[in-house]
């Protein structure tokens, strides 16, 4: 008997809330002030409400929204950064989270040592690592600058050697950010043949992105979030014409 | 992440282990995160190290100012205490060097817990990692900066003519009980401290104040007796005995104290554990 494989990605019924003081109070002085005064008053933000979706294997999805409509959110709880505030998240494979390039770097450090870093916040041994030096060093394209602090980086070049650390492994789950508005043209096209060959490999992509061109030659299905709410979810030409019909009518 | 067999992986004969992520799984609070702690060891040791280079890489001195700054500090109150306030100890210099530089772990450890959390919480919005490995790697800075600084104040027994004894063998007992201690403490104050950023500053204040609550650069005798209940419930001064009464005297610490600095450092880090667990989950969303 043939069960369907398990989807990569399967997100049901998932609701994230934010607790947001009306001003911000972040001393603790002020907080029991008001807590005495009974002058504190929280509100709930709901980021996300009730949203359900699956990925099966090897297809790229792509979320799009307009700002604040909670895309980088459902991204953060995929990528286990948020834990939901209800609902349920499964991920099965290796996940590259590409968030933020380069989370994780000291400053202090030289690039070669920040690799050790960066790769150990995501997970992997230092032996691990030392296999894989060579590799990430030739692909960040950095040169001498690799053994330079980091504080002497531009921001490109922290993204390079971001990138290379966080794609040295094969993922069977991307989660991607925005990320292809840094580095240079070069560089950028790059990242994108090192993706477009993860895909072929059969990675899971998960896309957040306010480019619909992207999106639109990318993506095999798509959501479109509104204020935290499912408005539409299926095939990309479908879901990215509601998206601008929606944008338009406002 | 447990690792789970994906038996149906049809497409994934390279991987037969696929790590799998449940939202849904049990948040344990002890077996499930030491395991997962277990994980990110590398991680752990890369953030001690870390913090010891970047702390010595910009200095003339480098690891040498470990050694000196206590020395200097010990000189400075070896004359202020001796030639002013005149009370004799004998010995005063191990005295009072071995009170710093344990002191100084208490005040390293937790203060960098809060801010290697805060610190880390830009890290903590990025990618998941266990929020503990922050408030558990500047405990392992301070152990490590404690143990290099045994050099100087074994340097200054010998100088003084001050004999070792087999007393000294408890010293890592003492050095154990405090790093548990401190991390109780640490994952306390740091979890407070991202929601509150002002907690630092009065950490600060505290940690002063039980500076002086404590006999570090004083004898204990000089302290009033009908005060002396203070010492009795202040957590440090049983800790401080477990360390210094093997350096100073030579002498096994008083049971009763050992007794006591065991029972504050196991029910504040299981405290702490509990809190910080508790909290941690909120942590991505804060700072």
């Amino acid at each position: 008997m043939a069960t369907p494989p398990a989807p990569a990605i399967a997100v049901d019924r998932v609701s994230l809330c934010y607790r947001i003081p009306h001003e911000k109070v972040s001393s603790i002085k002020e907080y029991a002030i008001r807590r005495l005064k009974r002058n504190l008053v929280l509100s709930d933000f709901w980021a996300l409400r009730d949203v359900s979706f699956e990925v099966p294997r090897g297809e790229v999805f792509g979320i799009i929204g307009r700002n604040g409509a909670g895309k980088t959110t459902l991204l953060k709880v995929v990528a286990r950064v948020l834990r939901p505030t209800s609902g349920r998240v499964v991920v099965r494979g290796l996940v590259a989270p590409l968030l933020g390039l380069g989370a994780g770097f000291n400053d202090e450090l030289t690039g070669r040592e920040n690799v050790f870093l960066s790769g150990a916040t995501l997970g992997f041994s230092c032996r691990d690592m030392q296999s894989r030096l060579d590799r990430i060093i030739d692909f960040a394209g950095l040169g001498e600058f690799i053994d330079a602090p980091l504080r002497t980086y531009s921001t490109g070049m922290r993204a390079r050697l971001g990138f290379s650390v966080a794609t040295d492994v094969q993922p069977q789950v991307l989660l991607l950010d925005e990320i292809m508005s840094v580095g240079d043209e070069e560089f950028r096209s790059r990242c994108q043949t090192r993706i477009e060959s993860f895909r072929r490999d059969g990675a899971t992509v998960l896309l957040v992105s306010h480019g619909l061109d992207l999106v639109t030659v990318l993506c095999d299905r798509a959501l479109f979030l509104d204020r935290g709410v499912t408005k539409t979810i299926g095939p990309t030409e479908q879901v990215v014409s509601e998206y601008t019909n929606t944008v338009l009518e406002q | 992440m447990t690792q789970e067999s994906a038996g149906e992986a049809g497409g994934w004969a390279a991987a037969d282990q696929v790590p799998v992520y449940d939202s849904a799984a049990a948040h344990g609070l002890m077996r499930e995160a030491w395991g997962e702690l277990l994980h990110y060891k590398d991680l752990l040791r890369l953030l001690v190290v870390t913090n010891i280079k970047t702390r010595y890489r910009r200095s003339v001195l480098g690891v040498a100012w470990t050694l000196l700054s206590p020395l200097l500090t010990m000189t400075v109150m070896t004359i202020a205490f001796s030639a002013i306030f005149r009370f004799s100890i004998p010995n005063y210099p191990v005295y009072v060097l071995a009170g710093l530089v344990y002191f100084g772990f208490f005040q390293e450890s937790t203060t960098q817990s809060m801010t290697s959390l805060v610190w880390g919480s830009a890290l903590l919005k990025k990618v998941y990692i266990p929020a503990a490995v922050f408030p558990i790697s500047a405990v392992g800075t301070g152990l490590v900066n404690l143990s290099l600084s045994l050099i100087p104040l074994l340097l200054i027994m010998v100088v003084l003519g001050q004999p070792p004894s087999w007393a000294l063998l408890f010293v890592p007992v003492a050095m154990a009980l405090a790093a548990v201690f401190f991390l109780g403490v640490g994952l306390l104050v740091s979890t407070v401290a991202v929601f509150f950023s002002d907690v630092v500053e009065m950490w600060g204040v505290i940690v002063r104040a039980l500076f002086y609550l404590t006999p570090v650069m004083y004898p204990e005798e000089i302290f009033p007796e009908r005060l002396n209940w203070i010492f009795q419930i202040n957590p440090l001064y049983h800790l401080i005995l477990c360390w210094r009464e093997p350096i100073y005297r030579g002498a096994l610490p008083p049971m009763d104290s050992v007794l006591k600095a065991l029972v504050w450092s196991v029910g504040t880090f299981l405290l702490g554990w509990w809190v910080f667990a508790r909290r941690s989950h909120q942590f991505a969303l804060r700072a």
